[in-house]
Order: structure tokens, then sequence, then C-alpha cells
């Protein structure tokens, strides 16, 4: 779709491939929920067909408008991750176009080297035909949802542990909580209704953000005053039904939002801390950006487990992981980024590819020891701009 | 899957207007059966096992070429043969062509002709006597914005879409006391697909083949005679086809 936040589906003086017009489903069993389909078909469409069915993508981004491809490239998670996995969880099988022409089947038993490599392959290994994938069961398009305001990180970690059997789970971080609060926020946990409502249109017509908003007002008194009335509103202690559109694509009905971020657009940043250093690097992160000052509209933290994708490279593990976005100020940013990341690979952590533009080749290899792995499997002929720059 | 019993046949199931339509059908489940006749054997397989997956309906493909005037009769009874009735058929078969070369090349010229003219009216009178003994029927055709008036850029493709345009609506005249049976001809501008693969795409005037295939809809659903789509079209064609001919003769488009 072309909608990567970073440069691992961009191509510097290179060619791209656009897969948006291979999006035709090849079988949909609805007794299984077994689904195969070209790689362009996007999470929106696929859900539009398969939850009327009782079924639904068994593991899903904060966004619909992601292609089956990108999901595999990228090993996708979501809200449920300490009880799913990413998304390569859920892969049963797949087709691999080389560039010399061969065709493969990809599965855990068949060229499962090649499978693995490519789950969090970042598209590297060859183009990705079609994928074909384990849906999820539903007895409603609904989910009790939770919303829950907590006071500190110490009780972040509690609440997580308190939800671990809720399906869904996920804070959204103040970043301009006192030190006191630091990691203070509204946790949110929900699971799938059973009332039989099985309803796969949109939730009303998406809203379009008008404009590209001048950077001058995105600065750390407009976002603590967001902050604070965002945590002070009537949802933010929400307990009731949501539909799943509602639920998993909040930003989706914004058209546009990255418009809020003005001319010069925003970098992403998502780390993971492994569980035994969680809470230390955590609190360093956010302590970081306290004093940086750059707060982040969206921070989202979420507790993760061991991951059960077969991904050779996948960004989730047992742990914790913060995801941020930072109005882009040229050098400024970048060089707080790579502190970011510094603080995490101290805590044994690593960044999520998918979100990244900045880490350096010795940050990516340390958090992915396996890369070298991806790159003896790549295709000759495929590379990507964040490829080039982490391997050179 | 579907409550409906109706049958839908698409002639030229593999353009990308006809796939997006019959995506919106099998979202809607509109339909209990499908009939898709396309040229192209593989990709018409791709497009039948979509259709398949997104309805779960029954779907029956025919692999032909829709353009050869001679086949048309030999098509109509394989496709009688799959079904007793046809309630509602989506003509989107043709071809853009190279006006240059169809101004050299003559035989090239006629298979345009057959093609996008001669076949395609063919098929709207076997539909019109099809619905006439079945009582009722709706054929959609897909014409274009390019028939309203004979421009060097492209009048020989402007013709056949121009002239299926006059069959459509001659049909719809034909039958407007029977209240059962109507023809609706959609006139789309530029619409992003393989067709136009080769034009370069910018400012607001292209649409995707997924508007066009919700514009249909709401045309057969409304009975309508003729529409643009999008609807602007309707009034840059009306200031196209009003401009005095000194004026006109100026203009390259």
């Amino acid at each position: 779709m072309g909608r990567s936040y970073g440069d691992v589906a961009l191509n510097a003086d290179g060619r791209l491939v656009l897969t948006s017009a291979t999006d035709s489903i090849m079988s949909f069993n609805r007794e299984t929920g077994r689904i195969r389909a070209a790689s362009g078909l996007t999470l929106a469409d696929l859900n539009r067909v398969a939850v009327p069915s009782g079924w639904i993508v068994p593991v899903s981004p904060g966004t619909k408008y992601v292609t089956l491809g990108g999901a595999v490239a990228n090993d996708v998670h979501g809200k449920n991750h300490h009880i799913a996995g990413s998304f390569g969880a859920h892969i049963v099988a797949l087709e691999l176009i080389r560039s010399d022409g061969e065709t493969l089947i990809c599965s855990a038993t068949e060229n499962a080297e090649l499978f693995a490599a490519t789950i969090s392959g970042l598209g590297l290994t060859g183009y990705i035909s079609w994928v074909e994938i384990q849906l999820k069961r539903i007895g409603s398009s609904n989910l009790h949802v939770e919303n829950i305001r907590y006071p500190d990180l110490e009780r972040f970690f509690e609440l997580s542990e308190d939800s671990a059997d809720w399906t869904y789970t996920a804070a959204w971080v103040d970043c301009f909580s006192p030190k006191s609060k630091l990691g203070a926020g509204i946790f949110t946990r929900a699971r799938f209704a059973d009332d039989g409502e099985l309803r796969a249109d949109d939730p009303g017509k998406a809203k379009r953000f008008p404009f590209e908003l001048p950077s001058i007002l995105l600065n750390k008194f407009t976002i603590s005053t967001f902050n604070w009335i965002y945590k002070r509103r009537p949802g933010a202690s929400f307990k009731g039904v949501q539909n799943f559109q509602k639920f998993f694509y909040p930003l989706d009905q914004i058209q546009d939002w990255n418009r809020l971020y003005g001319r010069k657009g925003f970098y992403q940043h998502q780390s993971i801390i492994p569980m035994t250093e969680s809470k230390n690097g955590v609190t360093a992160l956010l302590n970081a950006i306290r004093q940086n000052g750059q707060g982040s509209f969206l921070a989202v933290l979420k507790r993760h487990s061991k991951e059960t994708s077969p991904g050779l490279n996948s960004f989730p593990l047992d742990g914790v992981s913060l995801a941020l976005d930072f109005p882009n100020r040229g050098d400024k940013t970048i060089r707080f980024l790579g502190e970011l990341d510094r603080i995490a690979v101290q805590h044994g952590g690593r960044m999520y590819p998918a979100k990244d533009s900045v880490m350096t080749p010795e940050i990516y290899q340390t958090g992915y020891p396996n890369w070298a792995r991806l790159e003896a499997l790549r295709d000759p002929k495929i590379s990507s701009s964040f490829w080039r720059r982490v391997t050179q | 899957m579907s409550d409906s019993t109706k049958t839908l046949l698409v002639l030229g199931a593999t353009s990308a207007v006809a796939h997006s339509y019959l995506r919106l059908a099998a979202e809607k489940s509109l339909f209990a059966n499908y009939i898709l006749v396309a040229r192209d054997a593989a990709k018409l397989a791709t497009v039948e096992q979509d259709v398949t997956a997104r309805s779960g309906a029954k779907v029956i493909s025919i692999v032909a070429n829709l353009g050869e005037p001679d086949r048309v009769s030999s098509i109509m009874s394989e496709i009688k043969a799959a079904s007793d009735v046809i309630d509602e058929c989506l003509l989107a078969y043709g071809a853009l062509g190279d006006q240059s070369e169809l101004q050299t090349d003559l035989l090239a010229l006629q298979t345009l002709l057959e093609t996008n003219f001669v076949s395609a009216a063919m098929w709207l009178e076997s539909l019109a006597k099809q619905f006439e003994q079945q009582g009722h029927g709706h054929a959609a055709t897909i014409g274009s914005v390019a028939g309203d008036r004979g421009r060097q850029s492209n009048y020989l493709y402007g013709a056949t879409k121009g002239g299926l345009e006059r069959i459509s609506e001659g049909l719809s005249h034909r039958f407007a006391a029977a209240k059962t049976i109507h023809f609706t001809c959609i006139k789309p501008g530029f619409i992003d697909t393989p067709m136009t693969a080769e034009i370069e795409k910018s400012g607001p005037l292209w649409a995707t083949p997924d508007q066009i295939a919700a514009i249909i809809h709401k045309a057969v659903s409304k009975k309508r005679v003729r529409v643009y789509a999008p609807w602007f079209w309707r009034y840059i064609l009306l200031i196209v086809r009003t401009l005095p001919i000194p004026i006109f003769h100026k203009t390259k488009m």
C-alpha cells in the first residue's frame, strides 16, 4: 500500500513493486476459517469478507490498511500478542517467487528455512505472491472493552498480570506525567463478545484531517494539554461494548491523520525490552522522553509474551514494548531517537524495523542476531533503503 | 450465503470494473448464481476463485472470445445451458485501441469495431430476446464519455461506444412500456485500470474501478437509462458537446 512509516518499503535509486492490484482471494473455507489470498489484499478487505461468516484476522496491527504481504514481511503484532503471538504464527503457507524465476511454496514443513526467513523478512527473500492463513473464530463483531486509568508504571505491570486472560490489552501512556507518576495512563483490555452480531461494515464515514497543521502548533504545551484532556475525557474510563473497527482501528477513522504533524511529518519509534529488564528499561525510556520534552501523542505500552511465530527476525519477545511518535524537528529528533535506541539496547532490547528510520547497523545487528541468515537467504536482486542502511 | 435467487451474467468478467462490480455484488449478497465470461482463461480463473470465496454463491465460468460476432450465438447457447434465467447482465468487455494505429491499420480498425460495437450490439439484442422470453431482465452496458462527440484524439473508439449507447438507449425506449425490462448505459471517464496502464495519471478526473462499480450498482437499482460516472462528466461533456464548431476545431482534444 506504500504506507510504511520508515524505509523498509523504500528503495532509493531502485524500483518498487506495488502489489495493490493483486488482491484476489483464491479460496476461503467458511467451515475451517482457512483463507488463501494474493498478497496485495488488505486486512480491511479480508475482514469485510470474513467477519460476516464469523471469522476475523487473527492478528492485526493498529491499522487495517496493511496488505497480507506487508503483514508477513514485518511479522506484525497486535494487542493480542501475549495470547496469539505475531501474524506469522497463523500462516499456514505462502508462495514465494524468486528473481531467478523459481516459485516456492513455503510452510513449516516445506522450505521451512525460507518460510522462517520470509516471515519478518522485510520483503527481501522474494516476491510473496499469496499467503494462506488460519482466521480466528468469533461469535460477534463486538468486543467487551474496559478502559482503566492507572497512576504509574508499577500499576501498569500489575494490570498486565491481572489481565493476562483478556485477549486484547495495551496501554496509552501520558509522556508528560510528573516523575512520581511516570508511565501513568489508560489501560485498555478487551475480549470478543458472544452476542451473534456479525457486522463488517464501517462504523461511519471516515473523517479527513483537513490540512497540514503548522508545526509551531505542535509543542510541549499543546501535547501535554491534549494528554491532560485525553486522560479526563469520558471514554478514559469506558466500560462497555465496542465494534471491532472502532476498537482496533481508531486512527483509520481519521483519514490523513498524519497531517497533524504538518509538512515535515513525524518519526515513529517502537522498542521492546525483555521482561527481566523491562521496568528499568521502560523507566529509562520514559525519563529520557520527559527530560527531552519531545512528547508523543500516542505512546503505547504493551506486555508481550514469548514469540510463537516462526519468523527468523521477528520484533516481539517476552517483554514490554513502547511505541512512540515524534514530530520531525530534523537532526535534533534523529539524535534523540538514537538516544532511545541506545537505552533500549542497554537493557537488552531492540527496535521494530517496520517503524524505524534511524537505527545504525550496530544497533540493528545487536538486536537481531539472525540478520545474517536473512542476508544469506535474501533474493540477490531485492534490497531496500532500510536493508542497505543497517547492513552496510 | 445469499437470500437472493438471482443470476448475474458478466460479459468481460476480467475487466477491472467488472471485477469490482462482482466484488460489490458478492459483498452485498445480491445474487445466488454468477456466470462469468471472458477470453483469458488464467485471469478468469482468478476472478472465479475470488467471486466464489467472497460470495459463497455458485459461480460458473465460460472461456470465450466475446468480441467475435460469429461466436455470439454459440456462447449464448452455452450461457443458457448454464442458467435458464438471466436476471441481470453487465456488458463490460471492450478494447481501447490506439487511435493513430487505427487510422492507418484498417484490419485493426475492423477488429475494434467488431469487438466494441458489432459483437456488443449482437449481445444486447440476444439479451433483449432472452429478457422478453423470461419476462424481465436488466442489462447494464459500459459506454464511455468518448462517445459523446467525435474528437481527433479517439473518435474511432468513441464511435464504437457512442453507437453502443444508441442501442442501449433504443432498447430502453423499446421496453419502456414493459416496466420489467431495463437497459442502462454507464459512461465513465478516466478509470485507473490495466486498460489505461500506459497513461500518466494525475488530477482529480481519474476514478477507481471500485467507484465506478458503486455507480453501476446505484444506476441499476434506480433503473436509470444513462449515467455518467462519476457525475461531473455530465457537465464536462455538456460543454464539449455544445462548443461551436469554429471554437471546437481550434482545440486538440
